[in-house]
Parts: C-alpha cells; structure tokens; sequence
C-alpha cells in the first residue's frame, strides 16, 4: 500500500474550542492525510491537548467545522466513531486492577455487540498489539503494578487494537526511555505506510519530531504559527517566537537528520 | 467464567439451606416437606423460609449495587450507604411510619415513601455532585458522604421528638433487620433484584470502560451521560426496594465486591453477578448469626454487617491510599 495516499482523513477547519469561557483554540485549521504522521508542537498551554479531544470526540463545546473521512465529525454516533478514531491520552489511570490483555482487549469494545464477548479475532487483534509493544510477557499482571512508561505502551497497544484509521496521540513518548521512544514512533510510523492509518501525535521532544513526523503543525496560544514540513516549520526564527529561548538548527553529522539545539532565554543572554 | 459462576450459586444454595435449617425454633426440614400439615412446614413457609429468601433477595441487592456503583465514580469505597442512597430512604420510612401511623394503608405507604425518599436523595447527590454539567466521581463520593451523616442526623432528630413507641422500629429501620417479612415483600424485592440486575448486567462493558475515565470511554464509544444516568437510577430504585423492607445494612456492598475482585479480577461481566449472587450468601450467613447468636432474642444483621465492615473500610482505604500514593 503507498504511504500517503493523499486523502484527508481528518480536516479541522476555523475551530475555537475551550473550557468555560475562556477559549483555547482560536480558528485553528489543520489538514491530516490517511498514511501521514503529523506532529503537533507548542509550548505548555498551547492547545495541543484540547486539539486531540476535539478531534477525538471526547471534547463537544467547540465551533468550526472538522471532517472525519469526509463526513462532520458531529454526524458520526459514539461507537461509529471509536471505530474510525483511537485516543490515546496524556495521563493513563485506571481505578480497578484490570490485567494489560483486559485493557488492551477494551480497544476492541467498539467493535463488539453490547452484550457480545470477545471473540478469537478480538483477542488476536489484542495479541498482535501486545507484540508490537512488547507487552506479551506482561499480559497478565494487573495494570496498577506497572511502571509509567509501561502502562503508556499498554495504551497504545489498546489504540492499536481498536484498529483505526486516525490515531490522535497526547505526549505518546513522555514517560519512555530511549529505545522505547524510537520503538513506538516507529510503530507508528510502520502502521502509517502499512495500512494508510493517519497519526496526529502531540510532542515536546522536537527533535523526535523532526525525525519522525511528515509534517509538524506549530501551535501558540491556542492558534497556527506554522504547518508544514519539518525543516520549514522548526525554524530557528518560529521556535524563538514561540518558545521565547534562543534555538540553534544543525543537523545531526551521522544521519543528516534535523537537529535542535536549544540554548538559553534571551533575558539570560542578555545580561 | 460459567465455572466461577456456577461453584458460587453452590456455595450459595448450600448457604440458604442451612440458614432454613437451623433458627431460634428447632424444625426437622424432612417433616416440613414430608408433611404439609405439621407445624414444621407451618414454621419453614410462614417464617424461616421467607425470612431467609428476603436476606438473600436484599444481599444480592447491596452487593450488586456496590459493585456498580464503585464502578459509577471509579472508587472501591462507594455503596449504597455510604452515597446516602440508603440513608434517604431510611429516613423517609420512619417519617410516614411516624406521621401516617393511624393511616389504613401504612403497610404500603411506609414502603412506598422509603423508595421515594431514597430516589430524591439520589437525585439530590446527583444534581449536586454535577460540576458544570460533568459529573466529577470524586466530588459525588464526598457529597454522598455528607448526605449520608445527614440523614443520620435527621433521623436521630426525628427519634429524639417521637413517642417512644416509635423507638423499637426506628432501630430496626437504623440497623436493619430481616424480622417477619410477607411473601408481597419478598416478592418485590424480588423483581427489583432481578429486573435491576438485568439492566445492570447489560452495562457491565460500559463499567469497564468507565474505570478508564470519562474521556477514555467516550472515545471507545460509551455514552457517558445515558451510562451514569440509568446505572445511578436503577441502583437507586433496587437499594430503595431493599431499604423499604428490611431497613439500612451497611458494608455488604462494600464487603462482596472487593473480596470478589481481588479473586477474580476486575471485569464487570463477572463481578456483578459473581457478587449478586455472593451477596445473597453473605447475607444469609449474617443473617442466621443474628437469629442464633443469642436465641431467643436477636440482633440486628445490620449491627452484624457493619461489626464486620467499618473495619474492612479501613484497611480498604490503608491499601487503595498506599496504591495511589505509589503511583
């Protein structure tokens, strides 16, 4: 399958969306094609949040247009919905002991009848994601017994399960290590060329950004600063508009790849 | 899962038959059945036997709701007295038992006024526990506690301004008892048990996702609202029918379903009917500890349940506090 077939899977459109009366996102538009992974950047407070919910359903008081596979976001039903889109949130708690099979098996409750049991392909569906993440050895040990960075995998595995078109991840790599970051990013990135999924991931490791995503949607205060590939968008002139340091761009000397160098506020230098 | 079910509904019957078989009053349960003239059927059918299905009715009740409703606000603690449910309908039987003493039909409006008081107070909890239209589990938790000692207080209020004719039942109401219950009585506790658990059982997956948060189940396809709204309003008429006989037994629903998720994990599809049908086991088994303990007289099972629950309360919260602080 091509990787980016050129469809959009999601199009927000002049969307102000927030909590109460004060808003968070003022006319933010953004496109996110089947097969692409986008990243989404700003600093703390940005929208970038309040972005995934609106997109994932989860978030209802919001004016604008947004499309899902060419249909208004709001004609969809709750369970239609949760067929096409997958969120994965930033914090992931979990008030009773379930084991990491029954939480990744709920991505599968979409799929099912209300009063329908899990069936042989539910539970490979669940397998297979445990092994994407490397969960099958932790498949029955109760969820509240892991490590941060664990349960977050078990929650991507969940999102994998649910198999969706649209993927919305929030801060998916904030509680990994090293190998795990590359591990899932390239997941993601691996699911997006092997069967067209769109993943909108937002991030604040700028240089696992540039590294992965096709384009990189830059948010402030609630509104676009720039969308477009990475090397376009993380510019030394946007990033020290919008994250208020001094920022050094290279590239990295053995892969080429972009590279950030942030470095110190401009109050600090000045003094 | 059909397995675990099953040994349970064993364990459960063997319960109910020894709790008919023995009692203040001796009966040989062979002669009862053999028999249908002997005053050991009179005894089995008039008394024991219904005294026995409506602990096990009333049980099956408490422990179902608790599970349902820990699910409901996310936190192992929550019951049906403990969110005041049981409270408010306590508090509305001994007010028409005060008020409507002499009146001809006080049989059913006692009842009646019990489940009335116990769905307003539900209501109550809910409309004050809703934060700007999001019902947030904890707050509801806090402020079920509040109407819990509250109604508590009204009731004592009410005991203190009250002939003391009125004191014996309005301990009985406080204490709950399954002293001589009609087969009309058991019959609708049986159909509030039954029915209300049907419709709970259908939303034993949204329970699950529901312990994910509210932004999690909406985004597997759950309707939040319509979820909370009918499973807090089934509870409330099943814990309101339960209260209305038998008046307020705490920490069963505190007691069934924790054990039971410790054995048997998590998952709602068999918690809730693993703990209907362990509530009812427990319950009896109290129950027949409050007859025989110190026969002839008797103690309140609710004195008994709550003996055994406030300090399983306490370890509960010791352990969920050392788990969350882990975190």
């Amino acid at each position: 399958m091509s990787p980016a077939t050129g469809t959009p899977a999601l199009a927000v459109s002049e969307i102000t969306a927030g909590y109460g009366p004060a808003a968070v996102l003022h006319d933010l538009s953004f496109e996110l094609t089947e097969g692409e992974m986008l990243a989404i950047v700003g600093p703390n407070g940005a929208g970038k949040s309040t972005l995934l919910k609106v997109a994932g359903g989860s978030l209802r008081s919001w004016h604008g247009s947004v499309e899902l596979l060419g249909r208004p976001l709001a004609s969809y039903h709750g369970r239609e919905l949760a067929r096409l889109v997958a969120t994965v949130a930033q914090e992931n708690l979990v008030a009773f002991r379930f084991s990491v099979l029954e939480i990744v098996l709920m991505g599968r409750a979409p799929h099912l009848g209300s009063f329908r049991f899990e069936t042989d392909h539910d539970l490979a569906a669940a397998h297979a994601a445990m092994e994407r993440f490397e969960l099958l050895e932790l498949a029955h040990r109760p969820i509240n017994e892991l490590s941060g960075g664990e349960r977050k995998r078990v929650f991507l595995a969940r999102a994998l399960a649910q198999e969706p078109r649209v993927v919305l991840l929030d801060e998916p790599t904030a509680f990994l290590d090293l190998r795990h970051v590359a591990e899932i990013l390239g997941q993601f990135r691996k699911l997006c060329s092997e069967r067209a999924v769109a993943v909108a991931a937002t991030m604040h490791d700028l240089n696992a950004a540039a590294l992965y995503a096709d384009r990189v949607l830059l948010l402030n205060n609630g509104a676009t600063v720039a969308c477009g590939p990475p090397d376009q968008v993380l510019t030394a002139a946007n990033l020290e508009q919008v994250y208020q340091v001094r920022v050094h761009i290279g590239r990295n000397p053995v892969t080429g790849a972009l590279a950030i160098f942030p470095g110190s506020t401009p109050r600090t230098r000045d003094r | 899962m059909a397995v675990t079910l099953g040994a349970l509904s064993v364990i459960t019957i063997a319960v109910v038959i020894i709790a008919t078989a023995f009692g203040s009053v001796h009966i040989d349960l062979m002669r009862a059945i053999r028999e249908p003239f002997s005053p050991d059927r009179a005894i089995l059918l008039g008394a024991r036997l219904p005294r026995v299905l409506m602990g096990a009715l009333v049980g099956a009740v408490l422990a179902a709701v608790g599970a349902a409703l820990q699910a409901l606000v996310r936190n192992p603690l929550a019951e049906g007295g403990i969110l005041g449910i049981s409270g408010g309908g306590a508090f509305g039987a001994i007010v028409a038992m005060v008020l409507l003493s002499q009146a001809a039909l006080a049989d059913v409006l006692v009842p009646l006024c019990a489940f009335a008081a116990s769905l307003l107070s539900t209501a109550a909890v809910y409309r004050l526990a809703q934060l700007e239209g999001r019902l947030e589990p904890f707050t509801l938790l806090l402020v079920g506690v509040i109407f819990n000692a509250f109604w508590g207080a009204a009731i004592m209020l009410v005991n203190s301004v009250v002939n003391f004719y009125f004191t014996h039942s309005i301990i009985f109401w406080l204490m709950g008892s399954f002293e001589a219950p009609t087969w009309q009585e058991v019959t609708m506790v049986a159909i509030a048990a039954v029915g209300g658990s049907a419709i709970l059982f259908g939303f034993a997956r949204d329970m699950n996702l529901l312990s994910l948060g509210d932004d999690d189940a909406t985004e597997l396809g759950v309707d939040v609202a319509r979820a909370r709204r009918t499973i807090f309003v089934v509870t409330s008429i099943m814990i309101g029918a339960a209260v209305s006989v038998s008046g307020i037994i705490s920490f069963v629903g505190l007691i069934v379903p924790h054990m039971l998720r410790l054995a048997l994990g998590a998952d709602h599809r068999l918690l809730l009917p693993a703990s209907f049908i362990t509530g009812a086991a427990f319950t009896v088994a109290a129950d027949l500890v409050a007859r025989v303990a110190i026969a002839p007289a008797e103690l309140p099972v609710g004195a008994i349940t709550a003996l055994c629950g406030g300090p399983f309360f306490v370890y509960v919260l010791r352990r969920e506090g050392r788990k969350s602080l882990a975190l």
